[in-house]
């Protein structure tokens, strides 16, 4: 029955539309194998869940900043003055039946997509995949990271607890510190204080409408960037810029990669049972006096957050005007690493004279320069990201809180060009043999 | 030595025991396996019978046509060809059905624990399960019951043909009717460039200029100190080493006006010359915006009277003007003047000492 069902919308849609050339040329798609070949699928996925866990969010969440008493199900909270867009996250939490889980798992599912998109990242970056022909999807995916913590940041805020109205001053801090334009940068996004009443009803529908399209748009792109060009293979048998050797989409590689969504289904909803994450009725609504000791962004704006700590206090002025302490941590080094990356691939293909199309990766130890780089700028995030935390490991040590803050600001500096020099020897080492 | 039992016959027994186990659970299966296939035959009978399956080519003449690229699988490698398929995929299936039994049953106690409780940790772990088991079920299957095989094909060029972009390049310009095509360029660019500037200009409807609001606050000389409840403070509302925040009367919970009022011993005042009578009986009173980021100072450490904001913990010295003192900020706290007038009452001497809050490029 299923059989002939099937079968007839197939004949009615081949009939109409011409699609069995191009079905049976995409079942016999070859995909290579590869345990790291799954990351961007894991990111892809990720995303997939995001959709549906964030579409059921969407039913319930209400923005506004108005100040109402809560009158819900959750007492500690009754008759405490808060936004809509606070009590509606705190409803879905106590009082939308499998509210909470949805939202926990949308969490994790953020985290676990960024996570898996920074990893892809160091594998195409290790790899050197990103070279000739594919320097396009190089450029997709850095986009696609950017706009994936774009959204990350912008879906933490619009719960209108204090730590997100924290993350939300710091931003507006951090636009304001832009030379010459910083002002304007300000107040044209968030308004003139913050939460200004525009800034989450702005937040939200960037949120679950503009930014999530730019990253299903891109990711269409980036996956029929693959599809054209054909997937990368390690160095192997048979394998050559000429030929490509893996498995068939159909059936093998696409059960596969069905199971695998499945199991990532599983994971995050496991997280979302057990894992409590982001408790905004535990920090209460945001409250502009109130202060939170102990505040942490989302793991994937640590080493933002760490840079502010770690940068010293200069007040910078070029004439009358001011380059805020800010700026350098917050604005710049950032652009710069993403500048840097974005740029890799075109400075890679200038130095090294190499302008070829390159199907075979090469393995890490046969880049020494490249691999010692990429530990490097990974030595030098690490510490950054460690120092969002000094707070917290002070408390937990002991230690006092400016020699952490001086030990980390050496290691800052000396850690990554010391970590070059060793991987790029240990590279160098392993390729003689 | 009955005590002493043959080992070996031991393990026969138990072989044949596990043996028979395995039989039974084969038989259940090819039982399961074969009502399954009943079923499917007796359908696909009643679907024949009734809805009468229409060929998209003549069966006699599809046997004569060649499928096109046929040998596309066939030279497929066939990798870790198994001696024993048979076995093994029986095994493989065994597993599979398991996995996705408990699929099922994960599925129906999470619809359970739903429409019963939905308790957060039970819907998790249950979803968890039904999901994860159909995963593990999936990739049984692509592992055990498909054969493993690798496919080599050769990749074509990542560019065109030379005579496919000559041609195109050919077409695209050579159009015999296509007349005047530098007029269509020059509509073309300043089309793009006056909708860039419409575009770039609807950004400024987002919000209002930025004006002078960045540079003042709501204080201003005369204005009573108040407590977040609206209550007056006098000069004997705290005891030396004590803080708490204050606003201007009539603005209560304004976020750029909020401001630390502490309290230490005037002996201890280390304040520069000019600002010597701002502190009436050693209160001080400084802007509660950090000058980093923005977020509140809120901490006070009494001993060595500093002031600490718990966002990056940038600390500011009370007694020597809220100056930074250590981590990331530049600038100090902005101060406000204070008098206490005849009644007592605590007032602002004028506004801030400086715009308050983080920096920006044209703060003076």
């Amino acid at each position: 029955m299923i059989d002939w069902l099937a079968w007839r919308v197939a004949d009615s849609l081949d009939r109409r539309l011409r699609l069995a050339g191009f079905f049976r040329r995409a079942l016999n798609h070859v995909f290579p194998d590869h345990w790291s070949f799954m990351l961007g699928e894991i990111a892809l996925y990720s995303f997939v869940i995001l959709v549906i866990t964030g579409t059921f969010l969407a039913m319930f969440y209400t923005s506004g900043s108005e100040l109402l008493p809560y009158h819900g199900s959750y007492h500690p909270l009754s008759g405490v003055k808060a936004g809509a867009d606070f009590q509606s996250v705190v409803h879905i939490s106590f009082d939308v039946r499998a509210g909470l889980l949805i939202r926990q798992m949308h969490h994790w599912a953020a985290l676990i997509f960024v996570a898996a998109i920074v990893v892809h990242l160091a594998r195409i970056f290790f790899t050197a995949a990103y070279r000739r022909p594919r320097e396009i999807n190089w450029i997709i995916g850095l986009t696609l990271l950017i706009f994936a913590l774009v959204n990350g940041y912008l879906g933490y805020s619009i719960a209108g607890d204090l730590l997100s109205g924290a993350g939300l001053r710091i931003a507006y801090s951090i636009l304001l510190s832009v030379p010459v334009i910083g002002q304007w940068l300000a107040f044209l996004f968030l308004g003139s204080t913050v939460p200004a009443a525009i800034t989450l009803p702005r937040f939200y529908s960037l949120h679950i409408f503009l930014v999530p399209a730019i990253l299903a748009g891109l990711m269409l792109l980036h996956v029929a960037i693959i599809w054209r060009q054909l997937h990368t293979n390690y160095p192997g048998p048979r394998r050559t810029d000429r030929t490509i050797v893996g498995s068939r989409l159909w059936p093998a590689y696409a059960l596969k990669s069905l199971g695998l969504f499945f199991l990532l289904f599983g994971f995050i909803a496991i997280l979302g049972g057990l894992a409590q994450i982001d408790p905004v009725w535990m920090y209460g609504p945001f409250d502009p006096i109130a202060a939170l000791p102990g505040a942490q962004p989302d793991w994937y704006l640590g080493w933002v957050e760490g840079a502010m700590r770690l940068f010293p206090g200069v007040n910078l002025h070029v004439g009358r005007y001011l380059v805020p302490e800010v700026f350098f941590p917050a604005v710049l080094m950032p652009l710069m690493l993403f500048v840097l990356l974005y740029a890799y691939p075109f400075l890679e293909q200038l130095f090294s004279l190499d302008s070829k199309d390159h199907n075979v990766l090469r393995l890490p130890h046969q880049q020494p320069f490249n691999t010692a780089l990429g530990c490097g700028v990974f030595v030098f995030l690490l510490v950054l990201f460690c120092a969002a935390g000094d707070d917290i490991i002070s408390l937990t040590t002991g230690m006092s809180l400016a020699a952490i803050r001086t030990i980390l600001r050496v290691l800052v500096l000396v850690a990554p060009p010391i970590t070059m020099v060793l991987v790029y020897t240990a590279c160098a080492a392993a390729r003689r043999h | 030595m009955s005590a002493q039992r043959d080992p070996d016959l031991d393990k026969q027994k138990r072989d044949r025991q596990r043996n028979g186990d395995a039989q039974t659970r084969n038989r259940a299966i090819v039982g399961l396996l074969l009502a399954w296939e009943t079923l499917k035959a007796l359908t696909d009978t009643v679907v024949a019978t009734f809805f009468g399956r229409r060929s998209l080519i003549d069966e006699s003449s599809a046997a004569t046509l060649p499928v096109p690229e046929a040998s596309e699988r066939a030279n497929d490698r066939k990798l870790d060809p198994r001696g024993d398929v048979q076995s093994h995929e029986r095994g493989g299936s065994t597993l599979v059905l398991t996995s996705f039994l408990i699929a099922v049953l994960a599925g129906i106690g999470f619809l359970f624990v739903y429409w019963t409780n939905a308790e957060n940790l039970l819907l998790g772990v249950t979803l968890a399960v039904c999901f994860g088991a159909l995963g593990v079920a999936l990739v049984l299957y692509a592992h055990r019951l498909m054969p493993a095989k690798e496919a080599t094909e050769p990749r074509d060029e990542h560019h065109s043909s030379v005579e496919d972009r000559i041609a195109a390049e050919k077409e695209f310009y050579a159009e015999p009717d296509f007349h005047r095509r530098g007029l269509l360029k020059w509509i073309a660019l300043t089309a793009t460039g006056m909708v860039a500037a419409m575009i770039v200009s609807i950004i400024r409807s987002l919000g209002r200029p930025p004006g002078p609001s960045l540079f003042s606050t709501v204080w201003k000389r005369g204005d009573a100190l108040r407590t977040p409840d609206n209550g007056v403070v006098t000069i004997n509302a705290l005891q030396p080493g004590n803080v708490m925040i204050v606003f201007p009367e009539g603005s209560i919970g304004d976020e750029k006006a909020q401001t630390v009022l502490v309290r230490v011993r005037p002996e201890d005042l280390q304040l520069p010359k000019e600002r010597g009578s701002w502190a009436p009986m050693g209160y001080l009173a400084y802007s509660r915006v950090c000058t980093h980021a923005g977020c509140s100072v809120g901490m006070f450490e009494a001993t060595t009277c500093q002031l600490m904001c718990p966002c990056h913990q940038s600390t500011f010295d009370v007694l020597k003007a809220a100056q930074p003192t250590g981590g990331p900020a530049a600038r100090p706290l902005p101060q406000l003047p204070l008098y206490a007038d005849a009644d007592g009452t605590l007032r602002a001497g004028g506004g801030f000492t400086e715009p308050p809050g983080p920096g920006f490029w044209e703060m003076p």
